[in-house]
């Protein structure tokens, strides 16, 4: 049965943290450098053990086992001060097979169910209850399309180009926006749209822990997509391509869909010679992986089974149990967009790939109001950037462009999204 | 709350219950208490520096409260075992790389530096570490000052007690004392003089475990590192893998008994040719392999696998061609000398020549027929690895070796597999040839508990370890899984270690690697020169007040008042002492 599992229902897995301190660093085999050795932002901030992916799990034991009656408001900061990047997660189950981020948004909806909101959260919910969407931004979602000359119509095309509540409401966004409308047109790739009627896919919901409100959403989404006609959606931000991917799939069964991101398929026209990148930029560019886009995008996969155990102790899972570790994320089509760039040398961060350092974005901890938390791991991703060689950051994410964003002044290094920056190109 | 705050302020000390409790889980705690929970601390406090480690400890000495700090804290040696009266002292924020010393081969370290961190950078500069058998993820100065220090690299690179050099050291009463070179010359470069050396009173052969104070610096030996100085993995998550650099080898090598084991650890050690060497049971290498349970099972039948039994990882990283052909050459001329076999990376007729020989000292133990039975597993596994690495997946295995035993990444992806968790017995620091013995004494004793249904079946022997310092001593522990959730595991699963614990004494087996803490006190102690006397009175001397938690040292008012876990386990002692019965004549 489709659902979100609660704490009880991952305890048979997350009750074998050993506290082995695996969840604070990248896989030890991909190590580079000591000073950007961390992979998660919380532990890094707060150093208290409670501030990593294993500590979470130990508080949720501690509300399963009754050691504690309450969540304390203490503990509750705790339990958000994170940015949900699911770096713990992957660095875990490099060795095991343990649920750490699934333990991490199931305690958070234990959390708002016993605890309630953050004053910052409860603002969010209350605004996607009042107009459908988490943004502050005035305005309705088709306001942009005046913009690019384009009307909501579907008209039988079989891509639906979902824009998302950043890309549709942030003005300092609009441009990268109409830049992947102008590419996707020059690569002929025809894309019908949803303007006002595209709902929020409500990710900041679940990231609150309100599982009622993102069901909500997740079955609008559906809906929408259903009722669209569309075979593929194609997701401008990352952070909706991770929901429709990742989350959705537990609320409702949407496998007759195939759901990509727009740098998959701007990649895809330009491998087909579509779309020619002409003017050349020369730079060293690192390309920043956003949580959402790489390990956090892998299909959600149902398992439905129980724990067995043979040779006396050893736990197997009947039927076998997939295990997603963050490896079948959207990778290497950014990185292609970047090296198509005549010009440019594309570097890597230390933390790359599925273990990537977070931007500090995600997790809805900014809004909770841990804005020097944010700010500082923006920060030392920037530094990363520098102790790299980096001339420029690109990413392809919103959020990872504004938080990055305001670090990239500190560092003296630009942060540009590779939408923007194929587009320079491209126009010549 | 208060007090602390003022020495870290406010934002580094919490009491909330549920944050503590993170504190509390801990790896093995079910040893000790019968759950996964150790006790609640008083607080945790996380200082800055060392002043701030000593006021900390200076609070806790003028309030009559206990204090323990651990680095980064894995095992339940690190959390308090009373209720509601120790403050845990987490030292994550010391985690300064002070400096490496390339010319002297030495490194200054705080405790929050790990392996795996100052590995990293010292082979940059052509300098390795010695990192524990806990992983790379742990605390070097955490296993230099206070806790063991088994590990893969031990022949070339030692044992923690031997490189560990200068250190600061915060005493119980909140002093602030250097050791060692460090305190005349405010140099590290030796852990000894002028005067009398304190390495012995400071820790001893186990380390105090947090018992006597703080250290919140200290300096370690490095060791020369000819391999690459950065590092290249390739592949994706669970198979990051390193390919086996020029001049160096990472394989395994095969004889067909126990005695045969324990002379060739002589040879090897002799002939000073291993960088890293590490005996695995079939089992342990079988686990590493895979990356689920599941597979595992269906890999452990192979009975090729699963009756490798005496054999050896191991890596040679040469300082250059001469020196590489000449390491193998005397290998492969040792290893000849036992009729045994040997796994070497790439290919070749000489591969090809030292796999039938592998393949001969297995059918010693099993009979061919076995190994014809194996066949079709054997494929499978190999074509598991050509699909998922390509053309080179037949030398995935010496690429994970190196990976494994080089960056001792993979600790946690071996023994925690099979049900959750482990925990070890025997072990001693010894003779390579009584370490073999134990290793049989202990696959017996652990055939009940697998009978039993308490521990993992891996067959009875599980045993790993290697040699120290060139062969002069050496260790192998038995270790044994378990599901740390299952109630009868956690009843159960320390009457394994006490049985071990007997068998020690009774055979003569050294005083085993969990003989810390005075429960096995009262079984050790006695027949060992009474050596908790000394340390008693070393803790009365350097803590008059008691204050540093010292439940895994030595802790004196357990003498006058045991507390219910101790008299438990001085009964199960009793009670065991009457059940285990070895058969003598193996």
């Amino acid at each position: 049965m489709l659902r979100h599992r609660t704490i009880q229902d991952l305890l048979v897995f997350n009750a074998k943290c050993v506290r082995c301190s695996l969840c604070k660093f990248p896989p030890l085999a991909v190590v580079e450098s000591k000073e950007f050795s961390d992979i998660c932002p919380s532990i890094r901030e707060y150093k208290f053990h409670s501030h990593s992916g294993g500590g979470r799990l130990i508080m949720t034991m501690s509300l399963i086992n009754n050691r504690v009656d309450t969540i304390t408001d203490e503990a509750r900061d705790a339990i958000f001060q994170c940015t949900l990047c699911g770096g713990c997660d992957m660095a875990c189950k490099f060795s095991t097979d343990i649920e750490v981020l699934e333990g991490l948004y199931a305690l958070r909806a234990e959390s708002f169910r016993r605890a309630g909101p953050l004053p910052g959260h409860k603002r969010v919910l209350d605004r996607i209850k009042e107009v459908g969407h988490p943004m502050f931004e005035n305005g309705a979602k088709g306001d942009w399309l005046k913009e690019a000359g384009l009307s909501p119509a579907m008209n039988g095309k079989s891509n639906l180009l979902f824009i998302g509540d950043r890309y549709a409401l942030l003005k300092e966004r609009r441009q990268t926006l109409l830049n992947l409308v102008e590419l996707l047109r020059i690569g002929g790739v025809e894309f019908g749209l949803l303007g006002d009627e595209e709902p929020s896919t409500g990710r900041q919901a679940l990231d609150i822990g309100d599982q009622d409100l993102f069901d909500k959403q997740a079955l609008e989404v559906a809906k929408a997509i259903k009722n669209s006609g569309a075979k593929t959606v194609i997701c401008s931000d990352a952070l909706d391509f991770n929901a429709i991917r990742a989350h959705i799939p537990k609320v409702i069964d949407i496998s007759g869909i195939r759901v990509v991101h727009a740098v998959e398929v701007l990649d895809e026209i330009i491998r087909k010679g579509k779309l020619r990148p002409r003017k050349r930029l020369t730079a060293r560019v690192a390309y920043h992986d956003p949580c959402s886009l790489g390990r956090l995008s892998e299909p959600f996969r149902y398992w439905e089974g129980e724990k067995k155990k043979v040779l006396q102790q050893l736990v197997i899972y009947d039927p076998p149990r997939p295990v997603n570790r963050g490896t079948k994320g959207c990778y290497e089509p950014p990185r292609r967009i970047i090296n198509s760039i005549p010009g440019v040398e594309q570097i890597e961060f230390y933390r790359k790939r599925e273990h990537a350092f977070c931007c500090g974005g995600e997790g809805m901890a900014y809004t909770a109001g841990f804005e020097e938390f944010v700010n500082n791991t923006a920060l030392h991703r920037m530094e990363e950037a520098k102790a790299v060689g980096a001339e420029l950051v690109a990413t392809a994410c919103p959020n990872c462009d504004t938080n990055l964003g305001y670090a990239a002044g500190q560092v003296g290094i630009p942060v540009k999204n590779v939408i923007d920056l194929l587009a320079e190109s491209v126009r010549g | 709350m208060a007090e602390l705050s003022e020495v870290v302020g406010a934002r580094w000390v919490k009491d909330d219950p549920q944050i503590l409790d993170t504190y509390t889980w801990q790896y093995i705690a079910e040893l000790t208490t019968g759950t996964n929970y150790m006790e609640r601390p008083l607080a945790v406090v996380l200082p800055a520096n060392t002043e701030e480690v000593a006021e900390v400890v200076r609070v806790c000495n003028r309030i009559g409260c206990q204090y323990k700090a651990f680095s980064t804290g894995f095992g339940m040696w690190g959390a308090p075992t009373k209720p509601d009266f120790v403050v845990q002292i987490d030292l994550r924020r010391l985690d300064r790389l002070i400096k490496i010393d390339r010319k002297n081969m030495y490194a200054v370290i705080e405790p929050y530096v790990t392996g795996n961190q100052l590995q990293t950078e010292a082979m940059k500069v052509g300098l390795n570490t010695h990192i524990t058998g806990a992983g790379g993820q742990t605390s070097i100065l955490a296993s230099a000052t206070s806790v063991m220090g088994q590990g893969m690299d031990g022949i070339s690179m030692g044992f923690s007690d031997r490189n560990v050099l200068g250190v600061e050291w915060v005493l119980p009463d909140g002093t602030i004392a250097q050791l060692g070179s460090f305190e005349a010359s405010g140099e590290y470069f030796s852990g000894d003089g002028p005067g009398f050396s304190l390495r012995g009173v400071m820790r001893g052969f186990a380390g105090t475990f947090g018992g006597l104070g703080v250290f919140t610096k200290c300096a370690v030996k490095l060791y020369p590192w000819y391999g690459p100085k950065k590092v290249i993995p390739e592949g994706i998550s669970p198979d990051y893998f390193t390919k086996v650099p020029e001049n160096a080898e990472a394989g395994m090598l095969a004889v067909h008994n126990w005695q045969e084991m324990a002379d060739l650890g002589y040879r090897l050690s002799e002939a000073e040719i291993m960088d890293f060497v590490c005996r695995n049971a079939p089992c342990l290498i079988s686990a590493v392999m895979v990356t689920d349970n599941n597979v595992f099972e269906r890999l452990y039948k192979i009975p090729f696998l699963k009756n490798m039994q005496f054999s050896m990882l191991f890596v040679i990283v040469a300082q250059d061609r001469e020196d590489y052909n000449y390491r193998i050459k005397t290998l492969k001329r040792i290893v000849g000398e036992f009729g045994g076999g040997l796994m070497l990376s790439g290919g070749g007729p000489s591969k090809a020549y030292w796999m039938l020989k592998t393949l001969r000292c297995v059918a010693k133990k099993t009979g061919y027929a076995a190994i014809l039975k194996s066949l079709p597993g054997l494929v499978s596994m190999t074509w598991g690895f050509v699909r998922r690495f390509g053309p080179n997946g037949v030398d995935y295995l010496s690429a994970l070796g190196y990976e494994a035993m080089v960056r001792s990444g993979m600790n946690m992806r071996g023994i925690f597999r099979f049900g959750g968790t482990f925990h070890t017995a025997l072990g001693a620091l010894i003779a390579w040839d009584t370490a073999v013995r134990g290793a049989q004494i202990g696959e017996q004793i652990k055939r009940k508990y697998i009978d039993d249904g308490v521990l993992f079946d891996d067959g009875g022997d599980n045993a790993w370890g290697g040699f120290y310092e060139g062969g002069a001593f050496s260790h192998l522990e038995e270790v044994a899984a378990y599901d740390p959730t299952d109630k009868y595991c956690q009843e159960h699963a320390n009457d394994y270690c006490i049985d071990c614990n007997l068998a020690c004494i009774d055979y003569h087996l050294g005083d085993n690697i969990n003989a810390f803490g005075p429960p096995n006190h009262l079984m050790f102690s006695p027949a060992c020169w009474n050596y908790d006397n000394w340390q008693q009175k070393i803790k009365s001397a350097l803590d008059p007040n008691n204050a540093s938690d010292a439940s895994f040292y030595t802790d004196p008012e357990f003498e006058k008042n045991p507390p219910p876990r101790v008299v438990e386990t001085t009964n199960r002692v009793k009670r065991n002492r009457a059940k285990v019965v070895i058969n003598r004549g193996h």
